[in-house]
């Protein structure tokens, strides 16, 4: 058995895919151009949380803060998120790290609606509403920040996603996590 | 982020990371490119092919060189921003250079790309990119495309003839050991390619240029084993076997301990290989059995060792008897 996961584009997987008939590969990706490859066989398409698994998902990431977050402010950013998962973990950590209320989140980020981007163009295959949502978070919440904690944010675009450790970042660490406004 | 008894790790979601850029500008994403090329720079050691084992000098490689990777992959989009490209493109040459040592020729020909492409930025470098030419060089000849090959070493030749005679009487010292070694890597490449003469001729120059800076008392050991363990090779495979003794012990000879423990192992693996062509076989296992010792202290299980343990085990076969035969198993 020979698993992928969150796999990019098939070119970028040619020269990692067994040849051989025996055994079986579980993929995983956000590009929904594998599902017209001839080495797949089968492929199912996962959709967004429900209400249910969306507010159960919030609730999780609220518990774990030691906060609460009424059902009906969940359901609210579940309906706008479009039951997202990435995006529902995003705004769960936000809400949580930035200490604000759930309620008045909600209220502000209802008026923020993003368009699609040209970031979109990075993926083509990548389900739009996908980038659209985490976009529209990521406009709400990069509107909080100062120059300073942007410019930090720049170092991230050049970084591997994983293994980031600490000490690549350090002597910066007060920059990148100190924001200008208190929130 | 995560702590873990190594320390605290973060990590940030793909589609994440592709909407920062959508965000930030030009001065932003400087700012970050500046950064980043200075610590990583710090973090990730010079590699130096030529002087040392291309083994890690500092563990932190590996964990340095996802990031090199991923700093390479966004310079698709922000090469122009970068304010120290020459910084740049010394810092990918040396990723290019870690992975060409671990064998992952496709992702060091992508650094090398990128590295060629910051130092011709400014073009100001010229001996940095004679170094690019030549490792990128390295490169395809491993990946077996010796022609290629051969067209990069002659065009490291050419950049770093023409930085001499731009600098002439202000050269650095270790501008003319370039030159030294550029004409190794050419007399190797023609070796390769079957071209024997010229591949003596080559690497006869070598010798002569590395000579004349050891005259001088710059610590040279270790290219002069380097050349003369190359002219082994090609007598060897002209069939002069005399002569390429003459060299494997000229070879060891020089080789003291500033010099690369590898580079002596393959002196002396290549040398057990010559008697053993020649049925030669006592001291055939003599010289491979330094081989393997120092291999496998240096490598461990590698493909290497395993070729010098193949030699010995043919000695050790052709020496026929019962003891033999169980030690070539």
């Amino acid at each position: 058995m020979l698993i992928f996961d969150n796999a990019e584009d098939p070119r970028s997987l040619e020269a990692f895919w067994p040849p051989s008939r025996n055994g079986s590969v579980l993929l995983t990706s956000q590009d929904t151009s594998w599902v017209g490859q001839e080495t797949i066989n089968h492929g199912i398409s996962i959709r967004s949380l429900d209400i249910d698994d969306g507010v159960k998902l919030l609730q999780g990431i609220f518990s774990r803060w030691k906060r609460t977050i009424s059902r009906e402010a969940a359901e609210r950013i579940v309906y706008e998120t479009g039951g997202l998962p990435l995006a529902l973990r995003q705004i769960g950590s936000y809400i949580c790290t930035i200490g604000t209320d759930p309620e008045d989140f909600v209220a502000r980020y209802s008026e923020v609606q993003s368009s699609s981007t040209w970031v979109d163009q990075w993926s083509e295959s990548t389900q739009p509403s996908y980038s659209r949502t985490l976009a529209t978070f990521l406009d709400f919440s990069f509107s909080k920040l100062g120059q300073r904690a942007l410019s930090a944010l720049g170092v991230f675009c050049f970084l591997d996603v994983d293994n980031v450790w600490a000490d690549v970042l350090s002597g910066s660490a007060g920059q990148l996590f100190h924001a200008d406004s208190p929130e | 982020m995560d702590r873990n008894k190594d320390g605290v790790v973060f990590s940030i979601h793909r589609q994440v990371k592709r909407q920062l850029f959508d965000r930030l500008d030009d001065v932003q994403l400087t700012q970050g490119l500046q950064w980043i090329t200075a610590k990583m720079r710090h973090h990730f050691p010079r590699q130096v092919p030529y002087e040392e084992d291309l083994s890690d000098k500092n563990k932190a490689c590996a964990r340095y060189i996802p990031h090199i990777l991923a700093l390479s992959d966004a310079l698709s989009r922000t090469s122009h921003l970068s304010k120290d490209p020459t910084m740049l493109a010394q810092l990918l040459l040396d990723g290019g250079i870690y992975l060409w040592s671990k064998r992952l020729l496709e992702d060091a020909k992508g650094l090398l790309d990128k590295s060629q492409l910051m130092c011709e930025m400014r073009g100001e470098d010229q001996v940095l990119l004679s170094e690019i030419y030549s490792i990128r060089a390295a490169v395809l000849a491993d990946s077996g495309n010796l022609v290629e090959a051969l067209k990069y070493f002659e065009q490291a030749m050419s950049v770093i003839k023409r930085h001499l005679k731009a600098v002439k009487g202000n050269e650095g010292t270790y501008d003319q050991i370039y030159l030294a070694n550029a004409y190794n890597n050419l007399g190797a490449m023609y070796a390769q390619l079957g071209d024997y003469d010229k591949a003596k001729t080559q690497i006869e120059v070598s010798l002569f240029l590395k000579k004349k800076w050891q005259d001088r008392n710059v610590p040279m050991s270790h290219l002069l084993c380097l050349s003369y363990q190359n002219l082994g090779n090609i007598n060897a495979q002209l069939g002069d076997f005399a002569e390429a003794a003459r060299y494997f012990d000229k070879a060891l000879e020089t080789a003291t301990v500033e010099s690369s423990t590898l580079r002596i192992a393959l002196t002396y693996h290549n040398y057990g290989a010559l008697n053993l062509v020649q049925s030669k076989l006592t001291e055939a296992r003599r010289l491979l059995e330094e081989a393997y010792q120092l291999r496998v202290e240096a490598l461990g299980d590698s493909q290497d060792t395993a070729a010098t343990l193949h030699l010995l085990a043919c000695c050790h076969h052709q020496s026929r008897g019962e003891a033999s035969s169980e030690a070539a198993r």
